[in-house]
C-alpha cells in the first residue's frame, strides 16, 4: 500500500530555500500587520467619534473589508487594481496590499472593542482633572486599551501569517512556492509540504511565545 | 435521634484535595440521624463545613468514608470497587433514585436559564421520572402555585428577582416530591427585603411535616422553626440541642462566641 | 485620475457572466455547509475527548486542536490533494480535498469554541440537575450542552464565515466554486477588475446574509436572558 518512497533528503538539500521562503513570509506579514494596525485604527477612531458622517462609512468599511476572501483581494488587486490604475504591481506589492486591506478591518475591529472596554470613569476622571481630549485619549484610554487589544492583536498576526501562504498564487517566491516548485521538479509531493506545515507551526508556537511575554510585561499589578 | 431516622450519616470524612494531596479536612467524623418530619439547622462560621456536609447527603461531594443511609437505603463510595465498572454503574443508578427523593435548594438558586420556569420545575418530572409531559406540566403548575409563583410560570429565570427565582427553585424541587429537603444558605444571596418571603416558605414547608436540613445565617428562623441545631466548626459538629436552648443558652465556648458575633 | 479615466470599463461582462457564477454559488454553498456540518459534529467529539478524565485522550485532542489551528487551509489542501495522495496513491477529486482540509481545520477551532462554552456554563448548573436524578448524559444534553450552545452560536457564525470564504482556496487545486469560475472567466473576457470585482460581492453577500440569519438565531435563543 506505501508503495511511496519516502524521500526527506530533497527537503534538507533545499532548506536554504525554504527558510528565505518563510523569511519572505514573516517580513510581508510584519508590514502588512503594521500598515494594517495603522489604518485598522483609523477606522477605529473615526467609528467611535461620535461624529455619524465619519462613523457610518467606517462601519461599512470594516462590513466590506471582512465579507471578502484574502484570496479574492489577492487577486483584485493584482490583476483587477493594477489593470485599472495602469500601475504593474509587483507580487509582494500586491500582497502587502491585500494582506493590509484584510488585516485592517480585523484590527478596527479589536481597536473599537478595546477603546470601548476601557471604563467610562477613566475619561471623565482625565477630563475632570483637565486632560484635553487628545491627551486623554493618548495618556489615559490608550494606555488601557492597548493592554486588552494584545491578545486579538497576536491572533490577527498569525491569521495574516497564515493568510501569507496564499501569496504564491500571484507569483511570490515564498515557502510554499518553494514546495510546488520541488513537488513539480522531484514528483515528492508529500514532503516539502509537510515540511512547510511544520515550519508554520513552529513560526506560530515562537510568535505565540512572544506575546504570552509582552502580555506579561504590560499586565499592571 | 433514635433508629427510625429517615436520614443516617455515619462516620462522614471529606478533604479538599490539590493534586494528590490532601489540603483540608473539611468534614471530620460527622454522625447525624434526622428523624421523620423534624427541622434540623446547622449553622457556623464560614468555610465551617455546613455546605459540605449538606452535599454529602446527596452525594453531590461523595463523602470519603462513612455512609449515608436513607429511607432503608445504605450508600457510601468508600467500598465501592475502583475497577468494577458495572458496580459503579449500579451505584450511580442507586445514586440517582437516592437524589430524586432528596430536594435542595442551593444559595445561588441554579436556575436552568434557557427553560421558563413552569419547564424548570417540569424537566425532571419528565426527564428523571419519566411522567407524560401533560402530567408533569400539570405538577409543575400546581407546585410553582403553591410558591406564589403561577402568574411567572412562562418568564425566563433572568426575567424574575431574586426572591422569585428562590420560589421558582423550592417548587422545582418539590415537584420531585421529595422525602427530605436540603437548603443551602437559601436567603444569603437574596435582597434583605426578599428574605422574610422565602423564610415564610420554608416555614410553611416544615409545618407541614417535611424532614428538613436547613444550613442558614438566619438565627430568627432557626429559633423559631427549627427543631434541632448543630453548630459546625472546622469540619466538626462543635455543639448539638433543641435548638432554643442552644440558642439561648450555648455550652460550648465556640458557640457562644459565634453567636455573641452575630446577634 | 487620469489613468483610471484611461481604463474602459467593461462590466457587460457581468451580465454575462452571472449564469456561470451561479454554477460556482452552488458548489461555494455545497462545499461550505458539508464542511460545516461535519466540523460541528467532529468539533464537538474533539472537545469531549480534550475534557476527558483519560489523560492520554486529553492529550490527542490538546495535540489535534494545537496543530490543525497552527496550519493555513491552503497548505492543508496542498498537503491532502498532493502530499497524501502521492503517499498512499489514493487520489481524491479537488472537492473531496477540499472539504476534508475545511473540516480537519475548523473542527480544531470548533473543539475550542464548544470547550470554552462548555467551562462557560455554571458549575451550579451540574450541582442542579445531580441533585435534581439527572444521570451524567442526561444532565448534559438536557441541562449543560443547550446552555453552551446558546454561548457558543456567535463563534460558530463566524467560523462559518471563515469557512465560506475560506472554501475560495480550494479553487487553486481546481473546484469549479465561485472562485474557480472566476478565474475562469477572467481567462476568457480578459476582465480582471470587473469580475474580481463581482465575485468580491458575491462573498459579501452570502457572509451579510449569514450573519442576517444568525442575530435572527441569537436573538431566538436568546429571548430567555431579558
Amino acid at each position: 500500500m506505501f508503495a511511496y518512497a519516502f524521500d526527506w533528503s530533497v527537503v534538507l538539500e533545499h532548506r536554504h530555500a525554504f527558510l528565505l521562503g518563510a523569511w519572505l513570509d514573516i517580513w510581508v506579514t510584519a508590514i502588512s500587520f503594521l500598515l494594517a494596525c495603522v489604518l485598522g485604527m483609523a477606522v477605529a477612531l473615526l467609528r467611535v467619534s461620535g461624529v455619524r458622517l465619519f462613523r457610518w462609512p467606517a462601519f461599512a468599511y470594516v462590513q466590506l473589508v471582512r465579507g471578502v476572501p484574502l484570496l479574492v483581494f489577492l487577486y483584485w488587486v493584482y490583476f483587477g487594481l493594477a489593470v485599472v490604475l495602469g500601475v504593474a504591481f509587483t507580487g509582494v506589492q500586491a500582497a502587502i496590499i491585500a494582506l493590509t486591506l484584510t488585516g485592517s478591518a480585523y484590527t478596527a475591529e479589536i481597536f473599537r472593542a478595546a477603546i470601548g472596554g476601557v471604563d467610562r470613569g477613566q475619561a471623565e476622571a482625565a477630563t475632570a482633572l483637565g486632560f484635553a481630549r487628545r491627551s486623554t485619549f493618548r495618556h489615559v484610554v490608550f494606555p488601557q486599551a492597548i493592554r486588552i487589544a494584545l491578545p486579538p492583536l497576536g491572533n490577527t498576526f498569525v491569521g495574516l501569517l497564515k493568510g501569507a501562504t496564499l501569496i504564491s498564487v500571484i507569483g511570490v517566491a515564498d515557502m510554499v512556492f518553494v514546495a510546488q516548485d520541488i513537488n513539480l521538479t522531484y514528483f515528492t509531493p508529500f514532503e516539502p509540504f509537510t515540511a512547510v506545515g511544520l515550519i508554520l507551526i513552529v513560526l506560530v508556537a515562537i510568535f505565540s511565545l512572544v506575546v504570552t511575554g509582552a502580555e506579561r510585561f504590560l499586565r499592571l499589578p | 435521634m433514635s433508629a427510625d431516622g429517615i436520614v443516617r450519616a455515619e462516620r462522614i470524612n471529606k478533604w479538599f484535595h490539590r493534586g494528590h494531596a490532601k489540603e483540608q479536612h473539611v468534614l471530620r467524623d460527622i454522625d447525624l440521624t434526622v428523624t421523620k418530619g423534624e427541622t434540623l439547622v446547622v449553622i457556623g462560621p464560614s468555610g465551617s463545613g455546613k455546605s459540605t456536609l449538606l452535599r454529602c447527603i446527596n452525594f453531590l461531594a461523595p463523602p470519603e468514608t462513612g455512609s449515608v443511609t436513607f429511607l432503608g437505603e445504605t450508600l457510601s463510595q468508600e467500598s465501592l470497587p475502583r475497577f468494577d465498572v458495572r458496580a459503579r454503574l449500579d451505584h450511580e443508578r442507586r445514586l440517582r433514585h437516592f437524589r430524586t427523593k432528596i430536594g435542595m435548594v442551593f444559595q445561588h438558586f441554579n436556575l436552568f436559564p434557557h427553560m421558563t420556569a413552569l419547564d424548570n420545575v417540569a424537566a425532571a418530572p419528565i426527564r428523571v421520572l419519566g411522567l407524560p409531559k401533560v402530567q408533569a406540566r400539570a405538577r409543575a403548575l400546581e407546585e410553582l402555585e403553591r410558591v406564589g409563583m403561577g402568574a411567572k410560570a412562562k418568564a425566563y429565570p433572568n426575567q424574575l428577582s431574586g426572591g422569585q427565582k428562590q420560589r421558582v427553585a423550592i417548587a422545582r424541587a418539590l415537584a420531585m416530591r421529595p422525602e427530605l429537603m436540603l437548603f443551602d444558605e437559601a436567603t444569603s444571596a437574596l435582597d434583605p427585603e426578599l428574605i422574610g418571603g422565602i423564610l415564610e416558605e420554608m416555614k410553611k414547608l416544615a409545618v407541614s411535616g417535611m424532614t428538613m436540613i436547613v444550613v442558614t445565617h438566619e438565627m430568627g428562623f432557626a429559633r423559631e422553626v427549627g427543631d434541632r441545631l448543630l453548630f459546625m466548626d472546622a469540619g466538626s459538629i462543635v455543639e448539638e440541642g433543641p435548638a432554643r436552648d442552644v440558642l439561648a443558652a450555648p455550652q460550648n465556648a465556640r458557640t457562644q462566641e459565634f453567636l455573641r458575633a452575630i446577634l | 485620475m487620469s489613468a483610471l479615466l484611461a481604463y474602459a470599463f467593461r462590466w457587460s461582462v457581468v451580465q454575462e457572466s452571472f449564469g456561470q457564477l451561479e454554477h460556482g454559488l452552488r458548489i461555494t454553498l455545497e462545499l461550505s455547509l458539508v464542511a460545516l456540518v461535519l466540523s460541528l459534529a467532529l468539533g464537538l467529539i474533539v472537545a469531549l475527548c480534550r475534557m476527558a478524565q483519560f489523560a492520554p485522550l486529553r492529550l490527542a485532542a490538546y495535540a489535534y486542536i494545537q496543530v490543525f489551528r497552527a496550519v493555513s487551509l491552503y497548505i492543508y489542501v496542498l498537503w491532502v490533494y498532493f502530499g497524501i495522495a502521492g503517499a498512499t496513491g489514493i487520489n481524491l477529486s479537488p472537492l473531496t480535498a477540499g472539504v476534508i482540509a475545511l473540516t480537519i481545520l475548523n473542527s480544531a477551532y470548533m473543539a475550542e469554541i464548544y470547550r470554552s462554552a462548555l467551562g462557560a456554563v455554571d458549575r451550579g448548573q451540574h450541582e442542579a440537575a445531580t441533585s435534581l436524578g439527572f444521570g451524567r448524559v442526561r444532565g448534559f444534553t438536557t441541562v449543560v450542552l443547550p446552555q453552551a450552545i446558546r454561548t457558543a452560536v456567535p463563534s460558530l457564525v463566524n467560523q462559518f464565515v471563515d469557512i465560506v470564504k475560506d472554501s475560495s482556496i480550494v479553487a487553486i487545486i481546481g473546484t469549479m466554486d465561485l472562485m474557480g469560475v472566476t478565474n475562469q472567466l477572467v481567462g476568457f473576457y480578459r476582465a480582471p477588475f470587473e469580475l474580481y470585482t463581482l465575485v468580491a460581492f458575491f462573498y459579501l453577500t452570502i457572509v451579510l446574509v449569514i450573519s442576517a440569519l444568525a442575530a435572527g438565531l441569537e436573538r431566538h435563543l436568546q429571548r430567555h436572558l431579558r
